[in-house]
């Protein structure tokens, strides 16, 4: 065993303890040329491939063993606790100092280094234990004590659970646990970067944690912590200069051209200028809303009787006259308004769940240019809306000319003057849907008090012809 | 006006007793919406003018001849047409 122990060695620790905390500075000399060439040759040991950091590290350990006896009256095994000080400090220096800085040529101060098959085995195995030791330094402390005890020292379960001041199965299950995270750990680091991204992505657009295998993963992967940072730096962007969510980063994304590339994995793969691009947009935005017109690409999947087919994909290029205006609220009522010469069509949904919202009764769509949107179950979160805006045609119908309704156009429309009417199958018969006030119908046939009409959204019914205006 | 949304219920309820007076609306009935989220249209067929969370009550003021739509009052007296398979 690396650190016999014998009861005379411990009493006389223990003197120089007490004499160190009575005051005598010559005590910790005593104990410093007592412990020191163990504790050097340890941290050697720990630091293969840097041993000219061992100095230091023990240097440090004795500094904080200095300070630590002589702020309290801790009852002490001193020499584990020299070694576990020891341990720690040359664990902070692997974890410290970055990897791609430790010199690949340094002397092999182990057998296990020493270079028998080559440079590049050699470089592989010392890698191999330069990744186990930072894995080792990041378990937590007793797991990691408990670990190098058992499989440095050598020592017995019995002497680290005294040290420990715990049974000999709670140790058995420390090193056990401390080997099931270090594999743990290495799986995570040879996980796929893209696949860890997306996760991540994922946590993110939901607003849930990542997995611990995410998070081992991005420990020691400095490229996917890049990629984390740029979502926040990007969340915060957003939510600093004009609070939304997803739908707002899809936006985002549809004004850099980005939707057709996965929308935001895109925007982030632009890195480092996005960031930069996302804050300009945003500061464009500020008080107001984010207009995408059309040929731009389409935000989200939108179905709507508006559009030429009914649908458009995500990412596909909005028509000509139509625009997709989208904003952000906190509070209870968001107003969108359409570009010139665009009329309100359809309400997108809200991108967060559990909310309702509605155009309020001042909107009336295919009328106005302005949409209030009244929202509730936001429960004080950034929620964005979107609406869809369309230019009316000649005859101000929303919906895309077809050759049928060409034929229909040939006659002036009607226009609805009450605030809201049925459809009907037949005169007094049951109803198919209904009619608003200022929407355009054309008159396909009459009965008496009776209009056979037909709606901007292709539907047939009958309303009373004293509710139209013209046609 | 819009109601805030408690208020809004209470005006719900006001509005069923005033709707059974109102021509064409028969048998008017709050309901509970249990879709995730309910699209609220027009007209059957038409606009989108709003989104009701699951739990919504809804005031229903009238039904397509194949039942397939029903025409709702919800919150903040918006009036259109939900599929009826989303109500509880």
């Amino acid at each position: 065993m690396l650190l016999p122990s014998t009861s005379s060695s411990q009493d006389d620790d223990v003197r120089l303890v007490e004499r160190l905390r009575a005051g005598d500075e010559l005590a910790f000399e005593a104990i410093v040329a007592r412990h020191r060439p163990r504790l050097l040759a340890f941290a050697r040991r720990i630091l293969r491939s840097r041993p000219d950091a061992a100095e230091d590290v023990v240097q440090e350990a004795l500094m904080r063993a200095h300070l630590a006896l002589r702020r309290d009256d801790r009852e002490i095994l001193l020499r584990p606790w020299l070694f576990k000080l020891t341990r720690n400090c040359a664990l902070d220096e692997i974890s410290r100092v970055k990897a791609d800085t430790i010199p690949l040529d340094a002397p092999a101060a182990a057998g296990a280094l020493v270079d028998l098959d080559g440079p590049a085995q050699a470089h592989e195995r010392r890698a191999s234990v330069r990744g186990m030791l930072e894995g080792i330094a990041t378990l937590p402390e007793e797991q990691r004590h408990a670990l190098l005890r058992r499989e440095v020292d050598g020592a017995s379960h019995a002497d680290i659970a005294s040290e420990l001041g715990i049974s000999g199965a709670a140790s058995r299950s420390l090193v056990s646990r401390a080997r099931e995270n270090l594999a743990k750990r290495n799986a995570a680091l040879d996980a796929r970067c893209g696949d860890m991204q997306d996760q991540l992505l994922r946590a993110y657009r939901t607003g849930r944690r990542a997995s611990a295998h995410v998070y081992r993963h991005l420990a020691g992967c400095k490229q996917c912590r890049a990629y984390r940072g740029q979502l926040r730096a990007m969340r915060e962007a957003l939510h600093v200069l004009h609070p939304g969510g997803w739908l707002l980063l899809s936006v985002v994304a549809s004004k850099l051209g980005l939707a057709g590339k996965g929308t935001v994995a895109g925007l982030l793969t632009k890195a480092p200028a996005t960031v930069g691009a996302v804050a300009a947009i945003s500061v464009a935005a500020v008080g107001g809303t984010f207009v995408i017109s059309a040929g731009q690409p389409s935000p989200a999947t939108i179905h709507s009787p508006v559009l030429p087919g009914g649908v458009i994909a995500k990412g596909a290029p909005l028509p000509r006259q139509t625009a997709v205006v989208v904003g952000a609220t906190q509070g209870a009522t968001v107003s969108l308004t359409c570009p010139p010469g665009h009329r309100v069509a359809d309400l997108l949904p809200p991108d967060a769940g559990g909310v309702t919202a509605i155009y309020a009764p001042s909107t009336h769509p295919g009328i106005s240019r302005t949409a209030t949107i009244a929202l509730s179950g936001t429960r004080g979160k950034n929620v964005g809306v979107a609406i869809l805006c369309r230019v009316p045609g000649p005859d101000g119908s929303l919906t895309p000319t077809s050759a049928t309704a060409n034929a229909a156009a040939a006659r002036p429309p009607a226009v609805v003057c009450v605030e809201r009417d049925y459809l009907r199958a037949a005169p007094h018969s049951g109803v198919l849907g209904s009619v608003s006030s200022g929407e355009p119908v054309h008159v396909l046939g009459r009965a008496p008090a009776w209009r056979h009409v037909k709606t901007q959204f292709g539907r047939t019914g009958w309303v009373p012809a004293a509710d139209l205006c013209g046609g | 006006m819009i109601l805030p949304p408690h208020r809004a219920v209470v005006a719900l309820v006001a509005a069923a007793v005033v709707a059974g007076a109102a021509p064409g609306a028969a048998k008017a009935r709050v309901r509970t919406t249990c879709a995730p989220r309910t699209k609220v249209l027009s007209t059957p067929g038409g606009l989108v003018v709003g989104f009701l969370a699951r739990g919504a009550q809804v005031l229903v003021l009238k039904h397509t001849r194949n039942s397939y739509w029903t025409e709702v009052r919800a919150v903040h007296s918006l009036v259109g047409w939900i599929h009826t398979q989303d109500l509880c």
